[in-house]
């Protein structure tokens, strides 16, 4: 039993989930309202995974997923509430042009370099529509933000 | 376009799954073409890592949420059901008393 390890965990985890929160809804204070309620959100939903971990950690990358999913789903509920608001975010880079779920499908991907397993139970769509997505945009941003070589 | 060989496209997929690509491993290493196009995807691949951004939160945020992180935690002991009657036991007294017994 752990408390302060889970707090550990959960601190060393925050630096990734922002980073996921903020591509879906680029607003630093939103990002971080998300990640904290997803914490909560699995603190009080996931006891089981809760009590696991604090036997042992072996339920690492289990809680790692659960997290993002949670972030994922506040986010792509907020980023309809909000889609009128950080335009200037979105319109500075191309990439903040993509629709929500291919930007979170990249940076699960590429930034968390996580298994197309683990990014189908968090974005809750099948293998093949994340591959089709992922393709899409990447050469659609490719092709926008493409530097003169 | 210049000259091709025709084991480069299997290169991306060589990269993703090495051990289903062993015997080609050898030729990859061996032949300047494939090399030289292992190096464009390379390149490409880095450029293309540049263009994902990679937002951290400010020093402002990651301090605010660590004290969250730590009251949510520390309610979970407070509102733990077999913790209800004696709520103002430390951690340690609490790992003790209610938690090693079950421990594996
Ligand atoms: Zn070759």
């Amino acid at each position: 039993m752990d408390i302060s390890g889970l707090e550990r965990y959960l601190n060393n985890q925050f630096n990734s989930l922002y980073g996921f929160a903020y591509i879906l809804v680029p607003d630093e204070l939103q990002a971080s309202q998300i990640c904290i309620d997803s914490i909560s959100s699995f603190l009080l939903e996931c006891k089981d995974l809760v009590s696991d971990f604090l036997d042992d950690k072996s339920v690492n990358q289990e809680i790692k997923i659960k997290l993002y999913q949670f972030v994922y789903n506040l986010s792509v509920k907020r980023d309809v509430q909000l889609t009128t608001l950080s335009t200037e975010n979105r319109n500075s880079s191309f990439f903040y042009q993509l629709d929500i779920n291919k930007r979170g499908i990249i940076y699960l991907r590429d930034r968390s370099q996580l298994l197309l397993s683990e990014i189908e139970l968090i974005v809750g769509r099948r293998n093949y529509e994340i591959i089709n997505d992922y393709e899409l945009a990447k050469n659609l941003v490719q092709l926008k933000e493409q530097r003169p070589l | 376009m210049s000259e091709a060989c025709i084991f480069s496209s299997n290169i991306i997929l060589a990269k993703k799954y090495p051990e289903s690509y062993n015997l080609l491993k050898k030729h990859l290493e061996d032949c300047c073409l494939c090399q030289k196009e292992i190096e464009k995807i390379d390149r490409d691949e880095s450029t293309w890592f540049e263009m994902i951004p990679c937002p951290a939160p400010s020093d402002i945020i990651k301090s605010a949420a660590q004290r969250e992180i730590h009251e949510l935690t520390k309610n979970l002991i407070k509102h733990s059901p077999s913790e209800s009657k004696n709520k103002k036991l430390s951690v340690k007294e609490f790992i003790l008393k209610k938690v090693l017994p079950f421990n594996r």
